[in-house]
C-alpha cells in the first residue's frame, strides 16, 4: 500500500506542476500503476483483492475522462486525480474514522468536478451537489457521534450492542443512501448528472458512486452485520422499502426523458436502489456482491456516457440522436453490451450482479419473508420496466442516423471495445472479493 | 458537573435558535459565535479540555468568524425569512426524530465523573493510525483546491467583463 | 436515564435546530450557519461521550468532526462568495428565478 500512495502523492504532485498536456497522461498512468502497488496496509489503509476492484471501478471512468477529454483545463485534471485518490482511500479504508474522512474529501472534490468548466451554468449543479453533500456530511458526523457514544469506539468490529450504535449506524447508513442517490433524496442526481459537462458526468455516476458501493459494503460486513447478529434487523426494513421505490423512480423517468444523460441519471438511481438490496443479509458475501456490482456499473455507464462523449463531446445529445453510432458497428455493439448489462440480462456481468443481489436478499433469514419477497418482486418488476428505456437507446443506434455526423476517435472506440469485452467476461468469470483486515 | 453542562448547552440552543430565526444575517452569525463558546465551556465543564479548547479556537475563533465575515459581506444584510411549503413536514419530521433518537439513547451506558483529557492518549490515537493520518492530509488538500477552485470564478468574470 | 444519556438529550435540541436549518433555509450563509450548528452539536456528543467513556479517541474524533464540518463550511462559504458577486443575493432561490446576472 505504500507504494500506491506514493504514486498517489506523485500523481497530486505533478497534476499540479506539470503542463495539462502532460499531466493528463501521466496522472492516468499514475493512478493505474497505483493499483497494481496495492497490497499490503498502512494502517487502517489495507489493500486487498477487495480493494483492488474497487480501485479498478473507480480508475476505468478516471481514465477514459482523463485521456478523452477534449481539451482539459489544468484544474479538471487534478481534481479528477483528487477525487479519484480519495476513492482508493474509500475502498481501502477499515476503521470508520478514515472511512468518513475520506468519504468527506471525496465528495468535495466531487462537489468542485460537478462545476467544471466554471461556468454560469454549472453553478446550478455545483449548488445542488455540495448542498446535498452538506446534509450526508452531517448525517455522517452525527451518525458516528452516535455509533461512538454507543459503543466506545470506532472499530468495526468491536460492536456493543446498544440502541444509540444502532442508532448512529442507521444515520451513517443514510448518509451512504444520499451519496448514492436512492429515493426520496434523489433529486440531486437528475441534476447533477444531466446539467454538468460529459465528463464530469461520466466521471462522478461512476467513481463517485462506485465508491459509495463499496463503503457501503465495508459497513455490511463490519457493524451492520453485528448489529443483525443480534437482532436488529428493523433497520434495514425502510432502507429496503426505499430501494425497491427507487429502482421505480428510475423506471419511470427513465421512461419519460429523451434526452441521452438524464435516462442514464435515472439510470443510476434504478442501479442504486438495486445494488442496496444486498444489505439484506450484511455479510462478507454482500460486501463481495456489492464490490462486483460496482465494478459491473462503472464498466458499463462508463461506455453509455463515453458515447455521449463521442458523438457530441461535453453537450448532451437526444437519445435519438445516437443513432451517429450506426455508422460504426463495433461501437454500436459495445453500447448495446453496455446497455443489456445495465438492463441486467446475460451474458453480461449485469445479469450476475443483479441475480447476485435478489440472492443476498431473498437469504435474509431475520427479515419477515413475506416482506422480503415484496421488495424482491417489487425490484425484479421496475428492473424489467426500465428496460423500455434501454430498448429506447438500443433501438437509436440500431437506426441509420437522420442527419449526417462524424464520429470518430478510433482510440476511445478500441477502449470501449476492451470494456464490453470485459463485461462478457466477467459474466463468465465473476469475481467475489471481501473486505479483509477490519479493524 | 452535569448540570452545569445541560445549563450551558440549554443556553447554546437558544442561540442556535437565534442563529436561525433572527432576520439580520450579521446578528445570526454572532449568535454562532456563542453557539460554539458555549458549547466549548460545556465540554470544559465536564474534563474534555482539548476538544473543548479545539472548539472555542478552532469553532468560535476560526468557523463562526468566517461565517460572520461571509455575513457582513453580504448585499443583503436583513432577509426575508422564506421557509419552503415542506418546512412545517420537515420540522414535524426532525421532531419526531430528534423525540425517538432521544428515547432510544437515553440509557446508553456512561458516566461523567472527574475526566481529564489525556494529551499523550490523544496523540498517540491521531498518530498511531498513518492511514487516518493520510486521509486527514488529503481532506485538507482537497478543501484548499476545492475552494480555490470556486472562488476562482469570481476573478474570471471580472477578468472575462 | 444514565449520566451520558442526560448529555445527548441535552445536545439533541441542538442537532435538530441545525438539521431543520439545513433542510428549512435557502440562504447559503444561514446554510452553513445552521451546518455549523450541528458540527457543535456532534464535537459536544463525542466530546460527552470520550468523558463518559474514558476514551481519548472520542476527542480524536471530535477534532477531525471540527475539521471536516468546519471544510464544507468554507466551500459552503466560497459559494456565497460567489453568489454575492454574481447575483448580489446569497439565497439559491434566485437559481429558480432564472438568475438574472449583476
Amino acid at each position: 500500500m505504500i507504494g500506491s500512495l506514493l504514486l498517489n502523492l506523485l500523481a497530486i504532485l505533478q497534476a499540479l506542476l506539470l503542463p495539462v498536456q502532460a499531466s493528463r497522461y501521466l496522472s492516468a498512468l499514475l493512478l493505474v500503476l497505483s493499483i497494481y502497488f496495492a497490497g499490503g496496509s498502512v494502517g487502517s489503509l489495507v489493500g486487498d483483492a477487495y480493494t483492488a476492484i474497487g480501485m479498478i471501478a473507480i480508475a476505468v471512468p478516471a481514465v477514459v475522462t482523463l485521456l478523452f477529454h477534449k481539451n482539459p483545463q489544468r484544474h479538471f485534471v487534478l481534481l479528477t486525480t483528487l477525487v479519484t485518490v480519495a476513492g482508493y482511500f474509500v475502498v481501502a479504508s477499515r476503521n470508520l474514522a478514515t472511512l468518513a474522512m475520506s468519504l468527506e474529501a471525496m465528495s468535495l472534490a466531487a462537489a468542485a468536478v460537478a462545476f467544471y468548466p466554471a461556468t454560469k451554468e454549472k453553478v446550478r449543479t455545483l449548488t445542488t451537489y455540495l448542498i446535498f453533500s452538506v446534509f450526508a456530511a452531517v448525517l455522517l458526523f452525527s451518525g458516528l457521534a452516535f455509533y461512538f457514544a454507543g459503543t466506545n469506539g470506532f472499530s468495526l468490529v468491536e460492536f456493543t450492542q446498544t440502541p444509540t450504535a444502532i442508532v448512529g449506524l442507521s444515520l451513517i447508513l443514510a448518509s451512504i443512501m444520499i451519496k448514492i442517490a436512492v429515493t426520496p433524496m434523489h433529486a440531486w442526481a437528475v441534476d447533477v448528472y444531466s446539467l454538468s459537462s460529459t465528463s464530469a458526468a461520466l466521471y462522478l455516476s461512476n467513481a463517485v458512486k462506485a465508491a459509495a458501493f463499496l463503503a457501503l459494503g465495508i459497513l455490511a460486513s463490519g457493524p451492520l452485520k453485528a448489529a443483525f447478529s443480534v437482532g436488529y434487523w428493523q433497520v434495514l426494513v425502510p432502507v429496503l422499502a426505499l430501494a425497491a421505490i427507487s429502482v421505480g423512480v428510475g423506471a419511470g423517468g427513465m421512461a419519460l426523458s429523451d434526452r441521452a444523460k438524464r435516462l442514464l441519471a435515472f439510470s443510476s438511481i434504478a442501479h442504486a436502489g438495486f445494488a442496496l438490496l444486498a444489505i439484506a443479509s450484511p455479510g462478507p458475501a454482500a460486501a463481495a456482491i456489492l464490490a462486483y456490482y460496482a465494478l459491473a456499473y462503472s464498466i458499463a455507464n462508463t461506455i453509455a456516457f463515453s458515447s455521449v462523449l463521442l458523438i457530441k463531446g461535453e453537450e448532451d445529445v437526444s437519445i435519438r440522436g445516437l443513432s451517429a453510432l450506426y455508422k460504426r458497428p463495433l461501437t454500436a455493439l459495445a453500447f448495446a453490451i453496455a446497455m443489456i448489462s445495465l438492463l441486467g440480462v446475460p451474458p453480461t456481468a449485469g445479469f450476475n450482479a443483479k441475480l447476485f443481489a435478489l440472492f443476498s436478499l431473498l437469504a435474509s433469514a431475520q427479515i419477515p419473508y413475506a416482506f422480503v419477497l415484496a421488495v424482491a418482486l417489487a425490484a425484479v418488476v421496475f428492473t424489467a420496466a426500465t428496460g423500455y428505456g434501454y430498448a429506447k437507446a438500443i433501438a437509436a443506434v440500431a437506426r441509420p442516423p437522420e442527419e449526417e455526423a462524424e464520429v470518430g476517435n478510433l482510440s476511445l472506440e478500441f477502449l470501449l471495445w476492451i470494456l464490453a469485452a470485459m463485461l462478457l467476461f466477467l459474466y463468465f468469470f465473476p469475481t467475489l472479493p471481501t473486505p479483509t483486515n477490519l479493524m | 458537573m452535569i448540570e452545569v453542562f445541560i445549563l450551558l448547552m440549554g443556553a447554546a440552543t437558544m442561540f442556535a435558535a437565534a442563529v436561525l430565526w433572527d432576520p439580520d444575517i450579521v446578528r445570526a452569525a454572532a449568535s454562532l459565535v456563542m453557539v460554539f463558546l458555549l458549547t466549548g465551556f460545556a465540554l470544559l465543564a465536564i474534563g474534555a479540555w482539548f476538544v473543548g479548547a479545539m472548539q472555542v479556537l478552532l469553532g468560535a475563533g476560526a468557523v463562526a468568524v468566517l461565517a460572520l465575515y461571509a455575513a457582513i459581506t453580504t448585499k443583503k444584510r436583513k432577509e426575508v425569512l422564506r421557509a419552503p411549503h415542506a418546512g412545517k413536514i420537515a420540522a414535524l419530521a426532525l421532531g419526531i426524530l430528534g423525540i425517538s433518537i432521544g428515547f432510544l439513547t437515553l440509557n446508553t451506558p456512561g458516566v461523567l465523573t472527574v475526566y481529564s483529557s489525556d494529551t499523550g492518549a490523544i496523540a498517540d490515537v491521531l498518530f498511531r493510525d498513518i492511514g487516518l493520518t493520510v486521509a486527514l492530509s488529503l481532506l485538507l488538500l482537497v478543501a484548499l483546491i476545492a475552494s480555490a477552485y470556486i472562488i476562482r470564478y469570481v476573478f474570471l468574470r471580472e477578468v472575462r467583463a | 436515564m444514565s449520566e451520558l444519556g442526560g448529555a445527548l438529550w441535552a445536545t439533541i435540541p441542538l442537532l435538530v435546530v441545525g438539521l431543520y436549518g439545513i433542510a428549512a433555509r435557502r440562504n447559503l450563509v444561514r446554510i452553513m450557519l445552521a451546518l455549523e450548528i450541528v458540527g457543535a452539536a456532534t464535537v459536544t456528543m463525542l466530546g460527552a461521550a470520550a468523558a463518559a467513556k474514558w476514551q481519548a479517541s472520542g476527542e480524536v474524533l471530535g477534532l477531525l468532526a471540527l475539521v471536516a464540518v468546519g471544510i464544507e463550511g468554507a466551500l459552503l462559504i466560497a459559494l456565497a462568495t460567489l453568489f454575492n458577486e454574481m447575483y448580489g443575493d446569497m439565497d439559491v432561490i434566485v437559481l429558480k428565478e432564472g438568475g438574472e446576472e449583476k
